[in-house]
């Protein structure tokens, strides 16, 4: 011993039996032995303390409920300090287990250093022994435990040197006694945890240094925080560790930090709890969340408690509290670290599925176990040298993503930049005036709408993240990369299905080159292009399987989710499910019936076996709920279920909805067969897959029925696309078919020529020309696409500055269509993302004027036009001028001006969008915003708004609410009964309702189909320490 | 068996999948649709000094007066409506209201209540001493509306004058402002824009003493031929009148003009109205006095170059101006018990007719003849229909003590048809 210290040992114990044996006999066998040793016993249960005597180790018994400070003072209430030389306190936890040297390494670090006056060791798993846990402890400002390791840092010497630290674990911590005593020991406020932290933190700001010392090393099991034995010190409310130690790591720095920082720090414990909480709800650990929340609250109800202890440090301290800060972490590193475990998280999350591998792909030594990386340098140096064509050839995938990017970069020639025509409006917004469209009750469209906006408008807006918020460019990068990504996905979805490189290949290249696919880039169906993209993984997910009843609820959570994306695209979609999912239930409560009429309908729920009809009922009403309000307004309006985002084109003939190539005038040519039907004739033919067959034909058939249906909604009439079911058709049966072709192969090899071989042929055959001349076509006329960038605009650009008057004018926009002539109220602007969507039908009262006006018998058009609040008529070019000649002869318009983009009129008379008509007739203007009007009014009379009818609008006069009317011709309007300050709004508290239940289901579902966190106790130790 | 069953269970898919689609078909663009209305018209004011009455097709048609505060329609309540100081406005209907407006000395002036027309050419009337002719312009519509006045007369062209007509008002303005101390006038006017429609009543008067009335129509467009249908024949009589030819070319050439008297007696040119040079610019009166056996005729002016014309008739203390009209199809026009003699004109005259007396009763009848026929109502017919199944021209003689009257056989305002326009989004939207 050639130290002139006495140290004591003082080992506490609380059900440590598990570990005490190799704690105890690690002790015991230091090189450096330790001058005494006591141990403290807080009410074992376990028969801890036995253990301990059965070593002829002084044993104090302490309560159960005692806390780590408090059987240390009891140990030295028992212990008179060495007089000879200065005493050492060995502090040591139950389960930690120092090596033979760990003393005398600790020795080594406080020895001739007056100034140190803690030191603790390099502390690493019990179990996982290289794994480092502790080389000094902090704490950062929002109150979590620093060690400034990575998760999982293994010792490989890289900490070796000794270095100032602000606190070291009391697992195996050595402390001056006579510092000790004069800090006050562990403050009995910190029965557990963070009372290291704190005693560092004391010990610093008293001039002492902590440090820590490399070379003595132990392992700890860490069996409180990792939840491996009850915590039961009398702080720990409900025996809760987490939540014991937030409470003490807030206390910790409401008690330390300099007075003027309590309220940033305050402020910082609570918006981190918040986030920690809201974290671990969607973790799905509830229990953790509202430790968060409770460690915050038990603290702010005990303010006295933190006066006092402050008061307390205050007479201690010498130093100001400032000088911990070099050893608080700073904020990057906090974030660095959160960012690594978050990324490790979604990585390791995401691995597991990747079943993507190749398993043909030749391994490398390293794969197969050889380290010597040199094997696969020597094994690379010998290969001989092959052309980058001959590498396509040999990575079909590669060759194949190649083609559809140089396909799709030729084809979009007219197509970079911002992109309108067909279904597709020009897209100007930013991502939040998507999302505010979508919170909107009442939509600037036309003569204004109420209609629920659809949640892909949202979807879009979330989406074009990706693009800094900029929809257009969002939009304009879909349409580019479209054929590339449908490419992929299908590749993946028939990788899945165990079908090879190179048939998944095949199969990617018909899908992505089918001619639903370029109809869709080519006329501008946003709502098909996303589905071709997510479905083919959709598929694979929701396959129909018999053990649908033993699925996890994770998984059913999982299929709802994405059904319910998808649904936000396609309301056929969302019906087509729905009524699967409500038919299957009542199949299976038809098939049940006996079983429901033996226990009654209330007792059968309550006690048989539902599992399957849960689910069930999860799939028929969760997508349904995470698209309302929309998708309940499709119940109210079922012809909307017909319409695909966007505007509504003109129908295609019956025989290319009978080749399923539903392209109009810029689709793919008809005599470029499209291999989908050929698909279906094969799976058919092959009498097999009779799921699959017996969908696509139910599919097939309503695909026929309803290409022809005239539809009006979004604003314009059209017919029903069908495209988004050819994809699903197509889905469904490229993997069977290709499954089928991998399997004729060899048998047709085999046998002689025949009708096998021949159909066989002939499929083949004309899939690969299909592809190759849907190729060569896109390249060439098929670039000339109704989307494309440049489009004029429509409105005239001072029409457009006019509308953001305070009168709020409107525009009547009157064109051709082919030979029809067409009209509609413009807002100023060209019709934008989403517009058509929330585009309900004109006012009748409206539509009669327009109609009189165009006959030329209107004689009070101008005064109904002008009311609604249509200031000007602005005909397009090429204007019918007989319509021109009519309108200039009718009376109440007057000309306004004629350009080379059309003839417009002012109409004589127009109100403004608010106005008021005192009880002499004389009309004012009253102040409006965008949708709803403020102003103070002077006169008592009707307050017209010129606005489309709904229930929706509310006027308050001095606050008081005036009752809504309906004006002859159609008008919201509200009689004043005097002068007063004036407020007109749309009432969107049911929509915001509505939107908040979507919202909230949203929330709910997402975190359920998350993958689960674990609690602390669930994780193997292993994992741990 | 297993492949048949499967290529017999795909035909028999694909068939009813055909026959369900093509039953399902139902185009959403099967056409343009079209709407046909007819336009509401105007009756002038009373515009004399007697009374005006306004000869409508029922008791429930809407009306308004112009100007109105609140331009509301109102149901008439009657069928002969009187007419005050200001126009009358007549709510679209399919038969053609007539306003009668008789002076306090007893003369007659018959005008058809019209929709608004752009372009419009009254050859008559006078700016003289004795005129107190005047331009009737009535402005229905709800902006206000430019007319542009081109006034002929013997000297020539004078200069463009505009008025300008504010929304829902009437306007008269007398000739003899437009062309103070001409004789022979004929206007020309043009509706730049607004719903207008312009009348003009011919009235003199020598010091207090009436010297007759009646309306100058619209003589339709200048054409090189023109059939004027019914023109009184008032005999060679020393105290008989006055019958003149009023001509004007309003090109840039001289107009050479051959006319034919049409009546019972057949076909003739007259000498004064043969081979005459029409000076071009310039409103050139033609006298001439046909020695016929009945009561009316008919005259056919051919010309080398476009002109337009009418026929103005004076007898003792009335006069009346017989305008050149155009073939009329189908026409109902509402006499409100009027006798008037209906003339019809052509090569081989058919006209089927129809009518309806106040008692609710109908009658019909064949009209037909070569060159020449006419047919005159029973007393009490409220309404009568006119088919055309000829080319056959027409008008309305209005004969009576001391009175006479000339009125077109035409419709106020023809059925307008239009296609409905759809509202539909696409027409904002980029493409």
């Amino acid at each position: 011993m050639s130290d002139n210290f006495f140290v004591t040992a003082i080992v506490v114990s609380h059900d440590g039996a598990r570990w005490l044996g190799k704690s105890i006999s690690a002790i015991m066998s230091q090189s450096r032995p330790v001058n005494r040793i006591i141990a403290v016993d807080n009410g074992s249960l376990d028969g801890s303390g036995k253990i301990i005597s059965q070593q002829g180790i002084t044993v104090l018994k302490g309560d159960r409920d005692a806390g780590f400070g408090d059987a240390i003072n009891l140990a030295l209430a028992h212990l008179n300090e060495s007089k000879n030389n200065e005493e050492l306190l060995w502090l040591l936890h139950d389960d930690v287990a120092p090596t033979k040297t760990a003393l005398k390494y600790l020795i080594e670090g406080i020895d001739d250093k007056p100034q140190v006056a803690i030191v603790g060791p390099k502390l690493r798993g019990w179990y996982d022994r290289n794994h480092l846990l502790e080389l000094g402890i902090s704490i950062a400002v929002n109150g979590a435990r620093w060690t400034g390791l990575e998760d999982g840092e293994q010792d490989q010497g890289q900490y070796e040197e000794q270095q100032e630290v602000l606190a070291v674990s009391t697992a195996a911590m050595l402390v001056r006694r006579k510092v000790f005593e004069d800090l006050g020991g562990l403050d009995p406020n910190l029965a557990l945890f963070r009372d290291d932290v704190d005693l560092g933190w004391r010990a610093r700001v008293a001039g002492y240094s902590v440090l820590t010392a490399p070379k003595a090393l132990a392992f700890h099991a860490q069996a409180s925080g990792t939840e491996r034995r009850n915590v039961d010190v009398e702080e720990a409310f409900l025996h809760r560790p987490r939540l014991l130690d937030r409470r003490n790591a807030a206390y910790v720095l409401l008690v330390n930090v300099s007075w003027w920082l309590i309220p940033w720090v305050s402020l910082q414990l609570v918006g981190t709890a918040a986030i920690r909480a809201i974290g671990y709800l969607i973790a799905k650990l509830p229990g953790y969340a509202a430790d968060e929340v409770a460690a915050v609250g038990i603290l702010i109800i005990k303010p006295r408690e933190i006066l006092s202890a402050r008061q307390k440090r205050k007479t201690k301290r010498l130093l100001s509290s400032r000088i911990v800060r070099e050893y608080i972490p700073p904020r990057g590193s906090q974030i660095r670290q959160a960012w690594e475990r978050t990324s490790q998280s979604i990585s390791k999350w995401l691995k597991p599925n990747n079943i993507d591998e190749d398993i043909n792909e030749p391994m490398g030594y390293a794969d197969i176990g050889i380290i010597d990386e040199s094997f696969d340098d020597q094994e690379l140096a010998t290969v001989p040298r092959i052309s980058k064509w001959q590498t396509l050839r040999n990575r079909p995938l590669l060759a194949g993503l190649g083609l559809t990017t140089l396909v799709t970069l030729i084809a979009s020639r007219n197509r970079f930049g911002a992109l309108a025509g067909g279904a597709l409006p020009i897209a100007h917004a930013g991502a939040s005036d998507l999302f505010t469209k979508y919170g909107e009750s009442w939509h600037v469209v036309g003569m204004g709408s109420a209609a629920p906006t659809p949640p892909w408008l949202a979807l879009v807006g979330l989406a074009s993240g990706v693009t800094l918020g900029n929809v257009g460019a969002f939009i304009s990068l879909l349409f580019l990369i479209t054929l590339p990504l449908t490419f992929f996905a299908m590749y993946r979805a028939l990788k899945r299905l165990d079908l090879s490189v190179s048939l998944s290949v095949i199969g990617g290249l018909i899908y992505s080159m089918s001619p639903t696919i370029w109809a869709s880039i080519n006329e501008g169906r946003l709502g098909t292009i996303v589905i071709s993209l997510v479905a083919p993984a959709f598929l694979g997910i929701s396959k129909p399987t018999s053990d649908l009843a033993s699925r996890s609820w994770r998984k059913v959570y999982q299929t709802a989710l994405f059904a319910g994306f998808i649904a936000a695209f396609s309301s056929a979609f969302l019906t087509i499910w729905t009524i699967i999912s409500i038919s299957l239930i009542s199949i299976e409560l038809i098939q049940r019936r006996d079983e429901i009429r033996r226990l009654n309908p209330i007792t059968f729920l309550m006690t048989t076996d539902r599992e399957r009809l849960k689910r069930l009922l999860a799939f028929a009403v969760l997508p349904g709920l995470l698209n309302s309000p929309w998708s309940l307004s499709l119940i109210f309006h079922p012809t909307q279920i017909l319409q695909d985002p966007g505007l509504p084109l003109a129908g295609v003939a019956l025989n290319r909805i009978l080749l399923l190539n539903p392209g109009g005038a810029t689709g793919v040519p008809l005599w470029i067969l499209s291999p989908a039907i050929l698909l279906l004739i094969a799976v058919l033919l092959s009498g097999r897959f009779k799921l699959e067959s017996l969908t696509a034909v139910g599919i097939f058939v309503i695909i026929i029925i309803i290409s022809n249906l005239g539809t009006y909604g979004h604003g314009s009439s059209g017919n029903v696309w069908v495209g988004t079911l050819i994809i699903f058709l197509e889905i469904i049966l490229i993997g069977p078919a290709l499954k089928i072709f991998r399997e004729l192969i060899p048998n047709l090899a085999n046998s002689d020529l025949g009708l096998g071989h021949v159909l066989t042929g002939l499929i083949t055959a004309i899939s690969i020309f299909s592809v190759g001349a849907t190729t060569f076509w896109a390249i060439t006329t098929g670039a000339n696409s109704l989307v494309r960038q440049g489009q004029a605009e429509v409105v005239p650009a001072f029409i457009q500055s006019l509308s953001d008057t305070s009168g709020k004018p409107k525009t009547l926009v009157i064109g051709k269509s082919g030979s029809q002539l067409i009209y509609f109220v413009s807002r100023g602007s060209d019709l934008e993302l989403g517009d058509p969507d929330v585009a309900v039908a004109t006012p009748p009262e409206l539509e009669s004027a327009v109609e009189d006006l165009i006959s030329g018998v209107g004689i009070n058009s101008s005064k109904v036009i002008g009311a609604y609040g249509i200031a000007y008529l602005f005909i397009k070019n090429p204007a019918d001028q007989a319509v021109v000649r009519t309108i200039d002869g009718i009376g109440g318009f007057t000309r306004s001006s004629a350009t080379t983009a059309g003839v417009v009129w002012r109409v004589v008379g127009s109100k403004s969008r608010v106005s008021i008509t005192d009880a002499t007739g004389k009309v004012s203007a009253v102040n409006a915003n965008s949708i709803g009007a403020q102003d103070n009014i002077s006169t008592p009379g009707n307050v017209v708004l010129a606005e489309k009818y709904d229930s929706g609008w509310k006027a308050l006069l001095n606050g008081k609410k005036l009752d809504l009317k309906k004006s002859p011709i159609g008008l919201p309007f509200f009689q004043a009964p005097q002068a007063g300050t004036l407020n007109i709004v749309h009432d969107g508290t049911k929509r915001r309702a509505l939107l908040s239940i979507e919202f909230i289901t949203l929330l709910t579902v997402i975190v359920l189909s998350l993958p689960a966190g674990r609690r602390r106790r669930e994780v193997p130790i292993e994992e741990l320490a | 068996m297993r492949t048949l069953s499967r290529s017999t269970l795909l035909a028999i898919v694909l068939v009813i999948a055909v026959i369900l689609g093509v039953g399902a078909t139902q185009k959403a663009e099967t056409g343009i649709q079209t709407v046909a209305k007819f336009p509401a018209t105007v009756c002038p004011s009373n515009l004399g000094d007697g009374t005006s009455t306004a000869v409508l097709p029922n008791s429930k048609v809407l009306i308004r007066s112009i100007p109105t505060k609140n331009n509301k329609l109102v149901v008439a309540g009657r069928t002969n409506f009187q007419v005050g100081n200001k126009a009358l406005f007549v709510d679209g209907n399919q038969t053609t209201s007539i306003s009668v407006t008789r002076g306090s000395s007893g003369w007659l002036a018959t005008a058809t209540c019209v929709v608004s027309e752009s372009d419009q050419w009254f050859v008559g009337g006078s700016g003289s001493l004795t005129s107190r002719a005047e331009l009737d312009i009535v402005n229905s519509g709800l902006s206000s509306s430019v007319v542009d006045l081109f006034v002929f007369t013997s000297k020539g062209p004078l200069p463009l004058i505009s008025k300008v007509i504010p929304a829902n008002s009437e306007k008269s303005i007398l000739i003899d402002s437009l062309a103070p101390g001409e004789d022979l006038v004929a206007i020309h006017a043009v509706t730049r824009s607004g719903r207008v429609s312009t009348f003009f009543l011919d009235q003199r008067k020598k010091g207090l003493r009436s010297l007759g009335a009646d309306f100058v129509f619209d003589s339709g467009a200048p054409a090189n031929h023109l059939e004027i249908p019914a023109i009184l024949n008032i005999g060679k009589s020393k105290n008989a009148g006055v019958q003149t030819l009023r001509v004007l070319a309003p090109g840039a050439v001289d107009a050479t003009i051959k006319s034919t008297i049409i009546s019972t007696d057949g076909a003739f040119a007259p000498i004064e109205l043969d081979n005459k040079v029409i000076k071009h610019g310039n409103v050139t009166d033609l006298t001439f006095s046909p020695v016929l056996s009945g009561s009316a005729y008919a005259l056919v002016i051919d010309s080398d170059v476009p002109v337009v014309a009418s026929v103005h008739t004076v007898i003792n203390g009335e006069f009346s101006w017989a305008n050149s009209v155009k073939p009329f199809t189908n026409v109902t026009m509402n006499l409100g018990g009027l006798t008037p003699r209906v003339l019809f004109q052509g090569k081989s005259v058919s006209v089927g007719i129809s009518w309806i007396d106040i008692n609710g009763k109908v009658g019909s009848a064949l009209v037909s003849g070569s060159d020449f026929a006419g047919w005159t109502p029973k007393t009490g017919v409220r309404r009568v229909t006119f088919v055309n199944n000829s080319a056959s021209y027409g008008a309305i003689l209005f004969t009576g003590a001391g009175q006479i009257s000339n009125l077109p056989v035409a419709p106020g305002a023809v059925l307008e048809s239009a296609a409905i326009p759809q509202a539909d989004a696409r027409v904002i939207s980029r493409r």
